[in-house]
């Protein structure tokens, strides 16, 4: 086996026409996976992060840029090819009601992905109970009807399908969200469970940062289309550096009254349309520490010593020791040469926690 | 815990007086093949001016039922409305459609959850705010325009005169939904009414939809009834919560004695079941076994008992929901005895109890 991390997304653009233009839904987007691996992919509505989801998958074929399954380049592999290894990558769908077929039997859908697979019918049946139970469910239900389970068993059918296929990596896309609070708990320990004991590397697509903190080893944030910062999951949550991603964590509410009027950092106005994204940083017209630099000049995504890395001018709790020592992705583009270092002139702000200077209540 | 300190809603300076909604021993049930389905029993709920009252529930436990019950949605044949809900004196469930027709739009007003679906597509939304105004009120057109573009500028509606004249595909999902409040709000109620109104949101949206809400609240002493299933929107906006399961309330408290000391076993799950933004990540997040109850197969007797760990012979009998001495106000609807819960909520998740835990902790001891 090679040292190539499980998956490697290089560059990725993704770009559709639309009436008005072109929409970049995905731009230059790199992102790696390792084996075993829970990497959280968060941002809101429109910002990209499900079409990236289907791009990794091939479901959509990127305009550009590279996909790689363990070092091996498969953005250019035939879909009849591609069918071969695509049991290595299966997905797991936000809908619990609309992805599963409504005519077929559980175990006849869970079947399919043996069938992927090559696996002789006289095996699958055993697999197929071996995948249910698995996920909590059980010979019981081989024989019932999509229609006759409630929401959650639904998505662990969902997964035990995804399972079945014995995939070295499950894209989540919303597992959880159109479920009902009590059962989105049952499914987040089953994920966690299946990377411990299975050791699934994972793709977990959602807006709900909570859930991400809880099953993620690595979260990358996006805002519209481009990922403005990544790293550890403790090291993002606990030192956000990029101001989007910390209003975005300022805006989860939080289930503790008295922690009610703290003042948050709240961000103004609304996702400019991806169309025709503003210049620079995308996110400056939104941000409260905005300067001519981030109207002109894209950031670059900067990699700082604790493994975080944040796409902006101005972030958070960056000393000049720590820009010194940072590093920079390749950049494709050959302007990227000319790009500024990120201004540590902001790091006292992260003393003044989630009222940063410039911000509104 | 001792006494809870009874929120001062803002905007009520005597807000133990000031009874604007009563609701007493509410049931609704629908007809259906099978017999009927009881979607509400029981529900007794009171709102003060200025109040933000939170009802919380998952799907199926009739939370949104009671909402639409009062302002006489789930009216239909074979439907049986039952009980009070009395609205600043006036009898909502015997008043005639005629009668509710002037109380709904003027004096309480609803926001839904999806606004896409709740918006006339083909109508400009300036014109159905207007309409509203002209139902309620004898103004002419150049007036309702006018007051339409005041309240679409109140809620944070940029370029208010211009936008007046758009369709509601023109605005995203956060405007739309700013349209249905002000929509809500161009008649001055007293009462709004949100369902999940900030459920199809994003976060930050979601946030400041909440904040443009609690502001209306303290500007004009309105009160607030939130539907929702998002136990942090409820700990961010309500000063009472009220939690139901199976179609009755199971907890009923203000909200920070919920979250500091719930009683309910389903409380108890649904506060736990959250992960956690900062601190300690858990290994495993409680749970709930199962899923939340079909109202056409109910449980005889406590309606949560077939989820619930701590279900004991008692539980067969459907249990009152009954205040705690030195606890006014804070009622709930279970057999187990104070002492016991508290033991078992402390086993069931150490991170119940929040901030107050140790004092809770400490009163256990004693």
């Amino acid at each position: 086996m090679s040292d190539a991390p499980l998956m490697k997304v290089e560059h990725i653009r993704q770009e559709f026409a639309v009436k008005d233009g072109t929409l970049r839904a995905v731009d230059d987007v790199t992102l790696t996976i390792d084996r075993g691996e829970t990497v959280g992919l968060v941002g809101e509505s429109g910002c990209g992060k499900s079409t990236l989801a289907r791009t990794v998958l091939r479901l959509i074929e990127p305009t550009q840029g590279t996909i790689a399954l363990e070092g091996r380049d498969i953005t250019k592999v035939p879909q009849r090819e591609l069918r071969a290894i695509r049991h290595r990558m299966q997905m797991v769908f936000q809908d619990p009601y609309g992805s599963l077929n409504p005519r077929r039997r559980i175990g006849a859908i869970v079947g399919d992905a043996l069938d992927l697979r090559g696996v002789p019918k006289s095996e699958q049946r055993t697999q197929v109970i071996a995948a249910l139970e698995r996920v909590g469910l059980g010979i019981d239900h081989l024989h019932r009807w999509p229609h006759e389970l409630s929401g959650g068993q639904r998505q662990r059918v969902g997964v035990a399908r995804a399972l079945a296929a014995s995939p070295d990596l499950l894209i989540a896309d919303e597992p959880v969200s159109a479920l009902d609070v009590s059962v989105q708990a049952q499914l987040v320990n089953l994920l966690v469970d299946l990377q411990r004991d299975l050791g699934l590397a994972q793709l977990f697509v959602a807006h709900d940062l909570s859930v991400v903190r809880q099953v993620a080893d690595r979260i990358a944030v996006m805002y519209l289309g481009r990922i403005v910062e990544s790293g550890p999951t403790d090291v993002v949550f606990a030192r956000a550096r990029h101001p989007y991603t910390r209003a975005l964590l300022a805006a989860v509410p939080i289930a503790d009254p008295s922690r009610r009027g703290r003042q948050r950092e709240a961000i103004r106005g609304e996702l400019p349309s991806p169309i025709d994204p503003p210049p620079g940083c995308h996110f400056h017209p939104r941000c409260p520490h905005a300067t001519d630099v981030c109207m002109t000049e894209q950031p670059a995504l900067w990699h700082y010593a604790d493994g975080g890395r944040a796409a902006c001018h101005h972030p958070y709790g960056v000393s000049a020791a720590d820009v010194a020592a940072a590093s920079r992705d390749d950049l494709a583009s050959p302007a990227a040469a000319g790009m500024s270092a990120p201004d540590p002139s902001t790091a006292d702000l992260a003393d003044a926690g989630e009222t940063p200077a410039g911000a509104q209540a | 815990m001792t006494a809870p300190t009874a929120p001062t809603p803002a905007g009520a300076p005597d807000a133990a007086s000031d009874l604007l909604l009563d609701i007493d021993g509410l049931g609704v049930a629908f007809p259906s093949e099978r017999g009927p389905i009881h979607a509400v029993r029981d529900v007794r709920l009171t709102l003060r001016r200025g109040e933000v009252l939170a009802v919380v529930g998952e799907s199926g436990s009739g939370k949104s039922v009671t909402a639409l019950t009062l302002l006489g949605l789930t009216r239909g044949r074979g439907t049986a409305i039952t009980g009070k809900a009395e609205f600043d004196g006036i009898d909502l469930i015997g008043a005639s459609d005629s009668q509710l027709r002037r109380i709904r739009g003027k004096r309480i007003a609803m926001v839904f959850q999806d606004p896409m679906s709740s918006l006339n597509p083909v109508l400009r939304i300036g014109h159905q705010i207007a309409e509203q105004i002209r139902a309620h009120e004898g103004v002419g057109k150049a007036e309702a325009r006018k007051r339409t573009i005041d309240a679409l500028t109140e809620v944070g509606i940029p370029r208010a005169a211009e936008r007046v004249d758009a369709y509601p595909h023109e605005f995203s999902g956060g405007m739309r939904q700013r349209v249905m409040i002000a929509m809500a709000l161009v008649c001055g109620p007293e009462l709004l009414i949100a369902d999940e109104p900030t459920t199809a949101l994003d976060v930050t949206v979601q946030a400041q939809i909440l904040d443009l809400i609690l502001r209306l609240r303290d500007e004009r002493g309105m009160s607030v009834m939130l539907v929702t299933h998002d136990l942090g929107v409820v700990a961010e906006t309500a000063d009472q919560v009220a939690v139901m399961y199976g179609g009755r309330i199971v907890e009923q408290a203000p909200c920070d004695e919920l979250f500091a000391d719930p009683r309910h076993p389903y409380s108890w799950g649904l506060i736990g079941s959250i992960p956690p933004l900062t601190g300690a990540k858990p290994e495993y997040l409680p749970t709930i076994a199962g899923t939340p109850p079909s109202p056409l197969a109910l449980p005889a007797g406590c309606p949560f008992r077939a989820r619930c760990p701590h279900e004991f012979e008692q539980c067969a009998e459907v249990p009152p929901l009954a205040e705690t001495a030195g606890a006014p106000g804070h009622l709930d609807r279970c057999w187990l005895p104070i002492d016991e819960k508290r033991i078992r909520r402390a086993g069931a998740d150490g991170r119940i109890g929040l901030l107050h835990d140790a004092e809770a902790t400490t009163e256990e001891s004693a």
